[in-house]
């Protein structure tokens, strides 16, 4: 007899076979409808082999379904691999299954080969150790953050704000007698400060990280040579220690005070504001205060009048006040060197040409 | 053995990755499998039959919180899949 079917070529038609099929499972051998289901259940093979993409599992999930299946667990197959860490390792794709392990699992479970022989990812011991570094990496800013917060909260709670500090972009705790604008300032004086103190004045938010790391790494080497260490300080932070924090001792307290305060003076003042206060509030050795009064104090002559060779000297006897004040003879030979890495420094930074520094490291300190 | 509607796994496995992974194994542990009564295919998946009757199964898959039920063919052939539906709580 004739059987009837259709060609099975959308998910409709296949559905409709599918259903069919159902009615027809328990059909006798030999039957028409035997035929009709054995002719249906082909059609529906091979359009299903052509369209599924139902995927073959990997070879982890494929063992979990069948341990699940047999009612195995993680135990038996340590029991069967030797090793606990290595059935854990397997599970958690840390390991791939080697072919003695498939050759086991295929024998004892009696599990298809072909299934577990597939190829699949595992985390390499490079991932797992980029992953941890990664997560170690996130805790460590994570809880570095949390105790810089701690730090300001504990630390700058009793400091003036920024709008408080507002109150210095027209006037200064301490004013000097003589007080000089930065605007009527020559470029080279100005610049000579920032080659010697703070290179990346503008750069910066008021505290300079790479400063204050290279200052860090260089504490101990400078320390067994007898040099004192450099704080890694900025303008910034040096103008809220001489203006707002001059009381407080060297301590790990008042550097986060001054790390607080300089952040406030940046947004509070901003950068020339902050540069004329430090050059007017600075200590220069002997009864200089300020640059007007340094600048009269070494070379008899206003600050506006200041030389390239004089201007590098003042920017170089901040290191040092005392140790570095040329009316003492036994500092001339240490201020000339100072003052002579400052022009070279200039130099470097683009402030001036070599020339010009090589012409004011050849002028004597005082004339 | 063929698996025939695989596309009604297919189908339900396309909800969530869990039963993609589970559903994908159970087609691959039939076809991998050689023509075997349903009493035969239930004792190597014993752990997830949760009903037999006759050549009809009905298995409990461990991950993708579903049941299936199949039936194998009077040939043993083939298995069907009848219907794949989300487990009661």
């Amino acid at each position: 007899m004739a059987v009837s079917v259709e060609p099975i070529r959308d998910p409709e038609a296949c559905e409709r076979a599918l259903l069919e099929i159902d009615t027809l499972l328990e059909a006798s051998p030999g039957t028409a409808d035997a035929d009709r289901l054995e002719i249906l259940s082909i059609l529906v093979a091979d359009y299903e082999r052509r369209t599924s993409e139902l995927p073959d599992p990997d070879p982890v999930a494929f063992l979990q379904f069948a341990m699940a299946g047999q009612g195995r667990n993680q135990t038996d197959l340590a029991q069967l691999l030797g090793s606990r860490s290595r059935a854990s390792e397997v599970l958690k794709r840390k390991r791939a299954l080697s072919a003695e392990m498939i050759d086991r699992i295929v024998a004892e479970w009696r599990l298809p080969y072909e299934q577990l022989a597939r190829h699949y990812a595992v985390e390499s011991g490079a991932m797992r150790i980029l992953r941890r570094g990664a997560i170690a990496t996130v805790a460590l800013v994570m809880l570095g953050a949390s105790v810089a917060a701690g730090l300001v909260s504990y630390y700058g709670a009793d400091l003036p704000s920024t709008d408080e500090l507002r109150v210095y972009a027209s006037s200064m705790p301490s004013p000097p007698a003589d007080f000089v604008a930065l605007a009527d300032l020559p470029p080279d004086v100005v610049s000579a400060f920032l080659a010697a103190e703070d290179g990346n004045y503008y750069a910066h938010g008021g505290a300079d990280p790479f400063a204050i790391m290279r200052a860090t790494f260089n504490a101990v080497p400078d320390l067994l040579a007898g040099r004192k260490p450099s704080s890694g300080a900025t303008i910034t932070q040096q103008l809220a220690k001489t203006m707002l924090l001059k009381d407080e001792g060297p301590t790990l307290g008042r550097k986060v005070r001054e790390l607080i305060l300089a952040g406030r003076l940046e947004d509070a003042l901003g950068k020339e504001r902050i540069l004329e206060l430090y050059l007017n509030a600075s200590y220069f050795g002997g009864p200089a205060y300020g640059l007007t009064a340094a600048a009269w104090f070494y070379f008899d002559k206003p600050a506006d009048r200041l030389s390239l060779p004089e201007a590098a000297y003042l920017a170089a006897v901040l290191k040092a006040p005392n140790s570095l004040r040329i009316d003492v003879p036994d500092n001339i030979a240490p201020a000339a060197q100072r003052r002579n890495w400052v022009l070279t420094r200039m130099a470097d930074d683009g402030m001036i040409t070599p020339v010009a520094a090589r012409l004011a490291q050849e002028a004597p300190l005082r004339r | 053995m063929d698996i025939i509607g695989v596309s009604r796994l297919e189908r339900f496995a396309s909800r969530r990755k869990d039963d993609l992974a589970d559903l994908s194994a159970l087609a691959a542990f039939i076809r991998a499998t050689g023509p075997l009564p349903a009493r035969q295919l239930a004792e190597r998946l014993a752990h997830l039959v949760v009903a037999q009757d006759g050549e009809s199964l009905e298995l409990a898959m461990p991950n993708a919180d579903c049941c299936v039920r199949l039936v194998v063919s009077r040939d043993h052939q083939s298995v069907h899949v009848v219907h794949v539906e989300r487990e009661r709580a």
